[in-house]
């Protein structure tokens, strides 16, 4: 089974709220299996580009394609149907939902093989399965946060779009995230992470984009852009 | 004590399970939509006359009724929300209060227009009850009210807890902008919210009518009532709005209960018996905005 991995691929988008333009130029690609990072300033954009690229805002130029389909401007529904899955950074779970009705959600547009995905996010994040009939809502923000990933899976996603989803974690949550992060890599989803720290995501991402003020001002491999000069004085404290 | 019973504490109850229909609708729009649903009580009215029709036309008894007066509740209920609603989904929600009211006024001229101003009866003359015990006696009516309205509310309950589309539900009272990004279809679940607190608020003005007497206001003047019950359950929590419901119909009875003071004098004068929805609703919105069970804040 060895399909033809497919390519996201945004080109030229420009967008933001209501007159105001937030994206004033921005490409951006990533290929099923990769982890590709967004990083930037507090205030770049990075969300409002996810946000655009998922259909909640309308772009007012350029276009997403996936593989060969053009998925510009789609409602959010329709790119769930396609394949994206979005992971926001604050209100990410249904607090009064249980953990498995949470999950249930996440699977809302499918039919089939609920099961096995189900069984899949329990040996990733085993700590739901515990909880399985407790309301998210108590859960801890760790817990919250394995939710709201596993809640994006639980579509089958090709490709993953998570805002910050170590915002406020422990250094050990943290990198369990990131070690889950890489699972879900494995599974032969594409990622797009935004992330803070910077460093620790350009050293298990593919490619990284560096956005300032709604235009890309680096693009480059992980490893090139955690070398380069100009990142490391803006993100990695000079080292 | 057995006066307590028949008189005060039973009817109690089965006021608090009519407003519970009510209720629930009035949470789960609210947690869905995000207004306040101020024509509420009159799709009571209008559940509760369409029976009228039914009862008169084809000489039936009231639950007879029930099955059209639920379709003609369903209709209207989803006919306001295409014309009067929909529109405003993206406004502020004042537009969509404001909107309400207008609807609310409406459907009572409508009313008016159509079944007169006149005090109606399903049936006259005196109803028939049972002893339960020595001293006390329960009207039929009330029985029935009683299994009626539990069977619906467990109804909604079995919906909110099994189904696909009553998870949907609740999922998108939690945290409407997440249901989108889930792919949940949100006008579906606003299509079924409508359906469920439709034909709910027909049959409570159905029950209201067998319990007191039908008029074009009957709905309208419940509507505090209603409304203290959801925010004393919390908003947007289904399950709250019953029990805040019982709670009110209780105390709502009990206000006038003599055996308090030892004397042989009401707690307060039957006059007052709205005050005391509206006193529990103000308490309950100073000290505990969010309910007892901890829903959203207006
Ligand atoms: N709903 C909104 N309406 C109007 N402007 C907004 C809205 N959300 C964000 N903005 C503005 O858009 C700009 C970019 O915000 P965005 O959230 O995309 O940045 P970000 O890169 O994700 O920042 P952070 O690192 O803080 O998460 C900011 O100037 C912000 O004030
Ligand atoms: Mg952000």
């Amino acid at each position: 089974m060895n399909k033809k991995k497919i390519t996201l691929k945004a080109e030229g988008l420009v967008g933001g709220y209501g007159g105001m333009n937030i994206l004033n130029s921005i490409d951006i690609e990533i290929t099923q299996g990769e982890i590709v990072s967004i990083i930037g300033p507090n205030g770049a954009g990075k969300t409002t580009l996810l946000k655009s690229i998922f259909g909640l805002i309308e772009l007012k130029k350029g276009n997403i394609f996936l593989g060969e389909v053009e998925v510009t401007n789609q409602s959010p529904q329709n790119m769930v149907m396609s394949g994206l899955s979005y992971v926001p950074q604050e209100r990410n779970i249904f607090p009064t939902l249980t953990v498995k009705e949470n999950l249930d959600m996440g699977a809302y547009l499918r039919e089939n093989n609920l099961k096995e995905s189900m069984e899949s996010i329990f040996s990733l994040y085993p700590v739901l399965n515990e909880k399985r009939n407790q309301a998210a809502g108590e859960l801890s923000g760790g817990q919250q946060q394995m939710l709201a990933i596993s809640r994006g899976l639980m579509s089958d996603p090709q490709f993953l779009l998570l805002d910050e989803p170590t915002a406020g974690l422990s250094p050990k949550l943290f990198d369990e995230t990131f070690d889950s992060i890489l699972k879900i890599k494995e599974l032969g989803i594409g990622i797009l992470i935004v992330e803070q720290n910077a460093k620790k995501s350009l050293k298990i991402s593919n490619r990284g984009y560096v956005l300032v003020a709604g235009e890309n001002r680096l693009t480059g491999t992980g490893e090139s852009l955690l070398i380069n000069k100009e990142v490391a004085n803006l993100f990695l404290g000079g080292q | 004590m057995t006066e307590l019973f028949t008189y005060y504490l039973f009817p109690g109850l089965i006021l608090g399970s009519i407003y519970a229909l009510g209720a629930i609708g009035v949470s789960l729009l609210f947690g869905i939509l995000r207004f306040a649903h101020f024509a509420h009580g009159d799709l009571m009215t209008f559940g509760a006359y369409v029976a009228f029709s039914m009862v008169t036309l084809f000489n039936i008894s009231p639950y007879m009724a029930i099955p059209a007066s639920i379709v003609g509740g369903i209709g209207i209920s989803i006919l306001i929300d295409k014309v009067c609603y929909r529109p405003f989904r993206q406004s502020k929600t004042i537009v969509l209060v404001i909107s309400s009211l207008g609807v609310s006024l409406m459907l009572r001229s409508i009313i008016q227009i159509f079944w007169g101003v006149d005090y109606e009866v399903y049936f006259s003359g005196i109803q028939p009850s049972i002893d339960v015990a020595e001293d006390f006696r329960i009207k039929i009516h009330h029985i029935w009210i009683m299994l009626g309205s539990f069977s619906l509310i467990f109804l909604t309950h079995l919906f909110l807890k099994n189904t696909k589309l009553g998870k949907a539900m609740r999922a998108m009272s939690d945290d409407s902008e997440l249901a989108l990004i889930t792919g949940i279809h949100t006008e579906r679940v606003i299509t079924a919210t409508w359906i469920i607190g439709g034909s709910l608020a027909a049959v409570a003005g159905i029950f209201l009518g067998i319990d007191t007497q039908l008029s074009p206001s009957m709905g309208w003047d419940q509507l505090l009532p209603l409304f203290a019950a959801a925010i004393l359950g919390g908003i947007g929590r289904p399950y709250g709005a019953i029990a805040g419901a019982m709670i009110i119909g209780v105390a709502e009875e009990l206000s006038s209960y003599p055996g308090f003071l030892g004397e042989n004098a009401p707690l307060l004068s039957p006059a007052y018996k709205t005050g005391v929805a509206f006193f529990i609703m103000v308490v309950m919105l100073i000290f505990k905005p969010t309910g007892l069970f901890r829903g959203r804040q207006f």
